[in-house]
């Protein structure tokens, strides 16, 4: 498992992700959403050390 | 003029025999929300005009001969996220005030009305569903009927306080992550959220369309049952509802547990939890009968593809206006759609595959058994403005964790009804989880449990 992320990174990773999305996250907001972040890595980290694999996802497409 | 705590289908049944007149059924309604819906928060709009009219209508029908439909003069009121025609659709936003009244009711709504029942008004809640505390910076916060500091729990939480307020005996909700049936058990009622594609969604606010459910709340299983029955069924304007007949189930209520395999979730669903939430999960495991308990696997990882699904879909809904206008959400939701909005899309495509895989392993469960009890939140309900909870030397974010045993089983669309469970200070709910399209399973567990006393709803005091 790669260490917890650090918060500092995370809050950077924001700053610069949010810029090409057009996404005007204010400085203030930037340590709350790096927190939701860090929960949301650390939940696709459980996922992937889940014995259960699954190929196709799970939406579907109909022509 | 009909009491607080009439049920919906002694209601009904009065008003088809014509000892009882829908205009007076809705004016003790409409007094009464005059007088009790500010303490707890619940409505954000009040549709008297219309249900008088709607109410008169039914009133020259039965007194023309004309036989009334099953729900004849019973108010109802809906999450204010589906659409009600004339008025703005809000879903608990500020952002929504912009946009131009719904030009028609919700498929459930349209459902509800066209069986006689009499829609008195529209249910605050957490902004776009995203939450399980109704704490809504917009308009307040929904506050618990059975002790206003305490939640009335979310995102349907205006659905639950109108309810169990006696201000209605049924209304309509949501759930996405437990949306439903977290309102029920924190406000000691029936929910109900059926099987993915089970009941039309056409018609209301999503929050994540690939798990959003559309379901009733109430205080007794007939009358949960009567609204299912009404709701259910195929819907062209749904691409997501199933393309079957519905299968009503009110005539079965009768039939007792007979046959019925029942089992106590255990391990994930016995961690993290208050005792008595787990002793509840218990008791109730122990009146149908339950042989054991069963295993569901890895349904920490389920909840885990939960979030990241639900966060993802959302935020992708929300995108125009998280760019425009992101300081007119509502911040609890803001932070994180906007958290969401950043995460690779791999993520969410490993997550959709998981949640396949999980879908897989859980059918396999449910070879062995027709119903899996769990408590339905690890904790009762919590203060407004609580930020976190302990448990067993653990703390805990209390928002996000009221959803810990819901989760894992909306994720992969399986029916399930919250029950009151009785004998507790404070409400508490417990799950009963059955297959894909064994509603039918569920209901007539829930009414042995009311039965027998183990199940039931309390008037606060």
């Amino acid at each position: 498992m790669p260490p917890p992320p650090d918060a500092g990174a995370l809050e950077r990773y924001v700053e610069e992700a949010a810029k090409p999305l057009g996404l005007p996250i204010e400085p203030a907001w930037r340590p709350v959403v790096a927190e939701h972040l860090r929960r949301l890595l650390e939940a696709a980290e459980l996922i992937e050390r889940s014995a259960l694999r699954g190929a196709e996802p799970a939406t579907r497409f109909e022509p | 003029m009909s009491g607080a705590w009439q049920e919906a289908h002694e209601i009904a049944a009065s008003v088809q025999a014509g000892s009882l007149r829908a205009a007076s059924v809705l004016d003790g309604a409409l007094e009464r929300i005059e007088r009790e819906a500010g303490r707890y928060n619940c409505f954000t709009e009040v549709l008297a005009d219309q249900a008088r009219a709607d109410a008169a209508r039914l009133d020259a029908q039965v007194a023309a001969g004309r036989k009334p439909g099953p729900l004849a003069g019973v108010p109802f009121a809906v999450k204010n996220l589906f659409d009600v025609k004339g008025i703005r659709t809000l879903a608990g936003s500020k952002i929504n005030r912009d946009l131009p009244p719904a030009g028609e009711d919700a498929a459930a709504v349209r459902a509800l009305r066209a069986a006689g029942a009499l829609l008195v008004g529209a249910l605050n809640m957490d902004e776009y569903a995203y939450g399980f505390t109704s704490e809504n910076a917009h308009y307040g916060p929904v506050r618990n009927p059975y002790d206003p500091a305490r939640s009335a729990g979310g995102s349907s939480g205006g659905s639950g306080a109108a309810v169990a307020a006696g201000l209605v005996p049924i209304s309509l909700g949501s759930d996405t992550g437990g949306s439903i049936r977290v309102p029920a058990a924190f406000c000691g009622l029936y929910g109900l959220k059926p099987t993915y594609g089970r009941v039309s969604r056409s018609g209301i606010v999503l929050f994540s369309p690939s798990v959003d459910h559309v379901g009733p709340l109430a205080r007794s299983v007939r009358d949960l049952a009567l609204a299912y029955d009404l709701l259910q069924g195929p819907d062209a304007d749904d691409p997501s509802c199933a393309d079957r007949p519905a299968e009503a189930v009110s005539a079965l209520l009768g039939e007792g547990i007979r046959g019925l395999r029942t089992a106590l979730a255990g391990g994930y669903f016995r961690e993290h939890a208050e005792p008595e939430a787990v002793a509840a999960a218990r008791r109730v495991a122990q009146a149908l009968g339950a042989g054991g308990e069963e295993i569901v696997p890895d349904a920490a990882a389920a909840r885990a593809a939960a979030m990241i699904v639900t966060g993802v879909e959302g935020a992708g809904l929300h995108l125009r206006n998280l760019r425009d206008r992101p300081g007119d959400f509502d911040p609890l939701t803001r932070d994180r759609f906007l958290a969401a909005a950043l995460l690779p899309g791999s993520i969410y495509t490993r997550a959709q595959s998981f949640r396949r895989a999980y879908r897989d392993a859980v059918r396999e469960v449910f070879s062995r058994v027709d119903i899996l009890v769990a408590p339905t939140t690890p904790i009762a309900a919590p203060l407004i403005g609580q930020e976190t909870v302990s448990l067993g030397g653990n703390t805990f974010p209390s928002r996000a964790h009221i959803g810990r045993f819901t989760i894992p089983f909306s994720i992969i669309g399986l029916p399930v009804i919250s029950v009151p469970v009785r004998g507790s200070a404070l409400p508490r709910g417990v799950q009963l989880v059955g297959a894909p399209f064994k509603e039918a399973q569920l209901f007539r567990a829930a009414a042995f449990l009311e039965a027998q006393g183990i199940a039931g709803f309390t008037r606060p005091a």
